[in-house]
């Protein structure tokens, strides 16, 4: 099981409107600001620095 | 904003689906950039911040994440100067009881030039705060249900916090589950299921196909454990890739 610096983030949110397209490979993404967050989750994105990061977006529908 | 309500989110993944791991909810207008198409959406990020992989891309396995993890440096960020080496070899080492060891000795000398110090100071606190982190984590490996896999979290804390409080946690949580029969039932269950996953091929159908069978019989042996609910969902999984 990887756990070393391995953070796994689940981002719930809603599909709404037109869609931009994805970041490619090799590409900076655009960092999220984060509301609220749970379960001793990052303050803010530049905690992912240097980590691996597996950024789930999920809907609860 | 999220586009799920605050309410939603504790309701749906804390309190339904009982999410150990980080949740955040973010802005709407935030999310947008990151052009998702279908849920859940997944993008890798590697450790110099650019991605990894997309939602489009096939999820990296557990293979690739771990050579992914490699590239990882456990340094926090500090100036390019020669006389921060030999701080970050033992960050890059991860012993961090060394690193602290190090931090509180030249602190403490009299002589230390005031840049070094704010260096020193600032990796210092960020010690503290990655074992304020790790201690955290280990209480949440604590409450289960996967004992098997906590078990095994939590022998890879004591050896890498070795001397400081997070390893002090991580040995009485280990010495508790060792201690409650509940718990050392789901750990024989967890660790057999570990076990079975690891002694079938299930990149080829026939491999998948005895490793179903396997799972359904261990589902009956170890009925009501969190194991038996993990094989009651590989089986699903396994039915899905057929």
């Amino acid at each position: 099981m990887v756990s070393r610096s391995l953070t796994t983030l689940a981002a719930a949110a809603l599909l709404v409107g037109a869609l931009p397209a994805q970041f490619s490979k090799g590409q900076t993404p655009t960092p999220l600001e984060f509301v609220k967050v749970w379960n001793d989750g990052p303050a803010s994105f530049d905690d992912f620095a240097g980590r691996v990061v597996i950024l789930k977006f999920s809907e609860s529908w | 904003m999220s586009g799920e309500a605050e309410g939603t989110i504790q309701k749906v993944f804390i309190d339904q689906l009982g999410a150990k791991y980080p949740i955040a909810q973010i802005k709407e207008s935030d999310k947008a950039a990151y052009g998702l198409k279908f849920f859940p959406s997944v993008y890798v990020i590697a450790p110099d911040g650019t991605v990894h992989s997309t939602p489009d891309d096939r999820m990296p396995n557990e293979q690739e994440i771990e050579e992914l993890l490699k590239t990882v440096s456990l340094a926090p960020k500090m100036p390019d100067d020669p006389r921060y080496d030999p701080l970050r070899a033992l960050w890059k080492k991860g012993e961090f009881v060394k690193v602290r060891d190090y931090l509180d000795k030249n602190l403490a000398a009299p002589n230390l030039d005031a840049a070094m110090k704010d260096v020193f100071t600032a990796q210092r606190a960020e010690i503290d705060k990655r074992a304020a982190a790790a201690k955290a984590r280990v209480a949440r490996l604590g409450e289960g249900p996967d004992y098997a896999e906590a078990e095994t979290q939590l022998e890879k804390v004591e050896k890498q916090w070795k001397g400081m409080e997070p390893a002090t946690a991580a040995a009485a949580e280990k010495a508790r589950f060792a201690s409650d029969a509940k718990i050392k039932k789901e750990l024989t269950a967890g660790r057999a299921l570990q076990k079975l996953v690891a002694s079938h091929d299930a990149s080829k159908t026939s491999g998948r196909k005895k490793l179903g069978e396997a799972l359904q019989q261990f589902r009956k042996k170890y009925e009501g454990t969190h194991a038996a609910s993990q094989a009651e969902q590989k089986i699903t999984q396994l039915a899905g890739m057929r």
